[in-house]
């Protein structure tokens, strides 16, 4: 530490390092000065470590604070949310507390020595960079990762948002920036993204010369992103001398086809959808073999997973024209209803049986039993009620456990436990477990404190049972598609597990629940 | 997805309209240019833009349509007059530009003159250019309109 | 989908990239000369750079070069390979470093984090839609764009440590400030930045009133036209980022007309012809003129230029060899080359016309059935 004068403020759980010079590194000293010197939070239960960490970046004009144990750390962050966490993972006895923290600050993790799968998990919670190196270069290493990571979050973010024009989709929509590329004869290169799905389109004098989105290219790339009501996107003009265009429309043509196409959404809209924006869909058959066409099931199932239709406009893999037909031809043989429309006949009905038989039930039996498990809070009881006040059955209740047993057309019973997870339910699970076809949690949406405890829980309980699952969101408010999306991002469910909000009163919500209920793993099978 | 964009030049508004009587057209303007559309279905898809003395279109624009546009046609009545219209010069420069590229003269005829033509001109047309002809149509026969659009755009086979 | 562009340091590494990158929707741009990464940044938008495998000096370099010509925002990781020392990397302005070799699975979690990392909305300032670089959209483009948006917004149009705002009620422009302009003369100083950013944000403007009092139709006429003007007298002048400053050899004669005066002032230390417009509040087009006049006068001129003249001045005892050298030191350079934005110059440094090659159009046998069938249906 040449130069440097340092300060140590030590207790036994945290110690502080405050070394008042600026750092050599120009990547950190652009827009931090001094008095806005970046805070790194150590986790770390070696001293020796602690300090070879501490006093590199310290160097480079980091304030730090060590912690030897996680709980203080996170106390920590809770009141000042550091620039970055530097932490060792034998400091980590509890992953699910560890998770929440690298999901509210960038951190580096570091150890001599890890398995490469662990190494896999850590990046998946989160984590910005695992640094494993079992020689004296460990604290080099960590402290350059830190910088890098520093750098690249601050500096080149803010550098790319000087260089590269951005907005929203909504404030500019993409055919005026394609107008103004025609007129103006422009070179751009556009990309666009909205929740995972993204979108790249060239223009090179003004002609749309290619685009491509995950699936498909060109004019119909063009013409899918054309019809995005939301998003973001970045712009960059560019140079070169010429191009060559795989694609042979112009670019008034596809600003043309995009308001046809607009044209035909909006009477689909009005004759199927009250004339909603973007409406949404529900199940009122199962697809069955009318599903064989891939494109026709995929539209299927974003309708089933409750994506609005401006959503299964963009993530079907199908082009714009066509997915609006198939969903007008899959409303019209009666696969799918709008939302609004009544189904004509409340209750299971002899399609929902065959359903039930053909994918939850063993093969032949006739009886089965479901589990709603969760908390009193999610709605667990009424959810219940709903299933057996329509089949007008009576529901018993035994201490923490609800039970109820309906007849479903084609002489199927259904026997419905409602379980709380607040008590020890295992024993009970493990009781009616021969028979069970599924198992739904209830989770409320409103009570994000409970998050970890359910998600730890349902976790388990999906491995251990070998059953087909769905989570249901209780409480979601007006705006369930940001709940949904705040709820995946809090929330760690094992792959194929569908996520749906739903309310425990109302029937028809009740029957999604039982549509949507998959084996982990398999969310690319027929449900 | 294909789309195949065609200029259409009329003498007059109403040929086009009579030409297209049975065609499901949809139109839309689109930065000053009516624009026709034909959905031969959701993989192929014809646009016609009509510019005729009243929607000159910028030179700008035709520059960016140039090396886009698939087919040229231009719809002409009055064979006996002296080939002059409204929209013949806008014709004539388009043909310039479009030069090589598959062009029909759509002339409209009377129904008893279309009668005497023989079997071969009333379905083929004189010849105009290599890929160009000079076709003879008449409202009251549907399949002469139709031999006109397909003429249009059987020369674009690859 | 993610644009990457390696800068490939040693071929064996080829099949090793190939393996790294197949099976996920990358598109990797391949560069094996440093010579040939500045066309590559300026012909696509690359979301990482690779420098593979990363040394200090080609990796030092790689980033000067990119730093140097703008395409800053490129974030820059090196992969190092194994028996390579990772330390003398460690003061590069680097996003990672990687060390080789790296498993597919462990490569592709770094990469994601990156440009996570690096993503340009996650920090958009609240009620800021549209942000950007005034070279992609200038005032004309924003003025139309914000008027077929329909709603009330205010656009900022900013350069170094000067800014303008032009305020449009229900899309329609009803004022503008730059410095203490305001209306139609501070519209048209903004009109034709080469450099800058802007930024658009929906406001609520209902109780502004119009100070312009022109169609937005009229406003674009009168600021396309000042623009033609403005380009003409562009001509002969020294390029809009380039120095110039008060030719301390040439004695001024009388009294200077105000204006002419207070560009000798802003020229007392060096400033380009683009800060001198945006600096006085004066218009562009009267400036220019009063620079052209100064210029022929040698009152002014380029920096480099006026530096060499007062060395050799100093070097050289007789005064009159310095003048008879002024009267061509202003002239426009015979083989000097003006910069076209999008036009390039092919072997023998002439311009040329960028070229686009489209794919006709061409229906198969089947596509003409179709249409066959289709106008045999209709009829």
């Amino acid at each position: 530490m040449d130069g440097a004068n340092s300060e140590w403020n030590c207790d036994d759980k945290e110690c502080e390092i405050w070394v008042k010079i600026m750092h050599n590194n120009s990547s950190l000293t652009q827009t931090h000065q001094d008095d806005m010197a970046y805070l790194a939070y150590i986790g770390e239960s070696s001293s020796s470590l602690a300090e070879q960490i501490g006093e590199k970046l310290s160097a480079a004009g980091i304030k730090c604070h060590v912690f030897s144990d996680l709980s203080s750390l996170i106390e920590n962050s809770q009141n000042i949310l550091p620039d970055i966490v530097l932490l060792n993972p034998a400091l980590n006895d509890d992953g699910e507390v560890a998770q929440a923290l690298y999901r509210k600050a960038p951190t580096v993790v570091y150890a001599g020595d890890m398995d490469i799968d662990d190494q896999m998990v850590l990046y998946q919670q989160g984590v910005k960079r695992v640094i494993v190196d079992p020689g004296s270069e460990l604290a080099g290493r960590v402290h350059a990762a830190a910088n890098m990571v520093l750098y690249r979050r601050n500096e080149v973010r803010f550098a790319r948002q000087q260089s590269l024009t951005h907005g929203t989709v909504q404030t500019f929509s993409l055919p005026e920036v394609l107008q103004n590329a025609l007129l103006e004869q422009k070179n751009l290169i556009l990309k666009i993204k909205r929740d995972g799905w993204d979108a790249k389109i060239r223009t090179f004098q003004g002609h749309i010369v290619n685009a491509y989105t995950s699936n498909l290219s060109n004019e119909e790339a063009v013409l899918k992103t054309l019809q995005l009501a939301s998003g973001n996107f970045v712009i960059r003009g560019y140079q070169k001398p010429e191009e060559f265009s795989p694609m042979s429309a112009s670019t008034l043509a596809i600003l043309a086809e995009a308001r046809f196409e607009q044209n035909e959404i909006r009477r689909f809209l009005d004759r199927v959808c009250d004339g909603k924006d973007n409406p949404r869909f529900r199940v009122a058959a199962p697809l069955g073999s009318a599903g064989a066409d891939t494109q026709r099931k995929d539209i299927y199932r974003l309708a089933e997973a409750q994506h609005p239709f401006q959503d299964i406009l963009l993530y079907s893999s199908a082009p714009v024209l066509k997915t609006v037909r198939m969903l007008d031809t899959l409303c019209r043989e009666g696969y799918l209803a709008y939302e609004g429309e009544s189904v004509a006949l409340e209750g299971f009905q002899e399609k929902d049986a065959l359903y039930f038989r053909e994918h939850l039930f063993a093969e032949g039996a006739r009886s089965g039993s479901l589990a709603i498990l969760g908390l009193p809070s999610a709605g667990r009881n009424e959810l219940v009620r709903t299933l057996a006040g329509i089949q007008r059955s009576a529901v018993k209740s035994m201490q923490s456990i609800d039970f109820v047993r309906i007849t479903l057309p084609g002489n199927l019973n259904l026997t419905i436990f409602g379980v709380s997870v607040e008590e020890t339910f295992l024993p009970v699970l493990e009781k009616i477990s021969p028979s069970l076809i599924g198992g739904i949690f209830l989770i409320d949406y409103a009570e994000p404190e409970r998050f970890e405890f359910i998600n730890y829980l349902a976790s388990r309980i999906m491995q251990i049972y070998e059953i087909p699952f769905v989570v249901g969101l209780t409480h979601v408010g007006e705006d369930a598609e940001a709940a949904l999306q705040q709820f995946r991002k809090r929330f760690n469910l094992p792959s194929g597990i569908e996520v749906l909000p739903v309310r425990p009163d109302d029937f028809a919500d009740a029957r999604q629940l039982l549509y949507r209920l998959r084996r982990v793993g398999t969310e690319n099978e027929e449900g | 997805m294909k789309i195949l964009e065609t200029a259409v030049v009329a003498e007059r508004a109403e040929l086009l309209g009579e030409l297209a009587a049975e065609l499901p057209l949809q139109k839309e303007r689109i930065l000053d240019i009516d624009v026709y559309r034909l959905e031969i279905d959701e993989d192929l898809v014809i646009l016609m833009y009509h510019l005729d003395e009243d929607q000159k279109m910028a030179p700008e624009m035709m520059d960016h349509l140039q090396e886009h546009l698939g087919a040229f046609l231009v719809v002409a009545d009055n064979p006996g007059g002296t080939g002059f219209f409204p929209g013949a010069e806008a014709a004539e420069e388009l043909a310039r530009r479009l030069e090589g590229r598959p062009t029909v003269v759509a002339v409209k005829s009377d129904a008893d003159a279309l009668k005497l033509l023989n079997a071969d001109i009333r379905s083929a047309g004189f010849f105009l250019s290599p890929k160009g002809r000079v076709m003879f149509w008449n409202a009251a026969s549907p399949a002469s309109r139709r031999q006109v659009w397909n003429t249009l755009w059987q020369s674009l086979q690859s | 989908m993610r644009d990457i562009l390696i800068y490939l340091l040693n071929n064996e590494y080829a099949e090793e990239i190939r393996y790294l990158f197949s099976g996920h929707q990358y598109q990797v741009t391949i560069i094996e000369n440093l010579d040939d990464v500045l066309q590559a940044c300026q012909q696509d938008l690359f979301d990482l750079a690779l420098v593979w495998p990363a040394s200090r000096e080609a990796t030092g370099q790689f980033i000067d070069l990119l730093q140097q010509n703008g395409f800053q925002y490129v974030p820059v990781v090196a992969m190092v390979d194994e028996n390579e020392p990772l330390e003398p990397l460690y003061d590069l302005p680097l996003v990672e470093l990687i060390r080789l070799p790296v498993s597919k699975q462990q490569f592709y979690q770094i990469i994601e984090q990156i440009v996570q990392d690096v993503e340009v909305q996650s920090t958009v300032v609240e009620g800021v839609n549209w942000q950007g670089s005034v070279e992609e959209y200038g005032l004309i483009d924003l003025i139309q764009m914000l008027e077929n948006n329909g709603r009330d917004a205010e656009l900022t149009l900013s350069y170094t440590d000067k800014s303008g705002k032009v305020y449009f009620r229900e899309g329609k422009l009803i004022n503008a400030q730059f410095l203490t302009l305001q209306g139609l003369p501070a519209l048209k100083k903004m009109l034709s930045w080469p450099r800058g950013h802007f930024q658009t944000k929906q406001v609520e403007l209902e109780s502004q009133t119009d100070e312009i009092g022109l169609s937005n139709q009229e406003i674009l006429m009168i600021l396309v036209e000042k623009l033609l003007k403005q380009e003409q007298l562009f001509e002969g002048l020294p390029d809009l980022f380039e120095e110039i400053i008060k030719n301390p050899l040439t004695q001024v004669e009388g009294e200077l007309p105000p204006l002419q005066h207070r560009i000798l002032n802003y020229c007392e230390t060096p400033i380009t012809v683009f800060d001198l417009l945006i600096s006085l509040r004066d218009s562009n087009i009267d400036i220019m003129l009063e620079l052209k006049i100064m210029l022929q006068q040698s009152l002014i001129g380029r920096k480099s230029e006026v530096e060499a003249m007062v060395r050799e001045a100093e070097s050289q005892s007789g005064f009159g060899k310095f003048i008879s050298s002024l009267s061509s030191m202003f002239k426009k350079k015979e083989d000097e080359e003006e910069s076209y934005p999008y036009q390039y110059q092919d072997g023998n440094g002439e311009h040329s016309a960028p070229r686009l090659e489209v794919n006709p159009v061409q229906l198969h046998r089947q596509e003409l059935e179709k249409i066959e069938q289709k106008l045999e249906g209709l009829s």
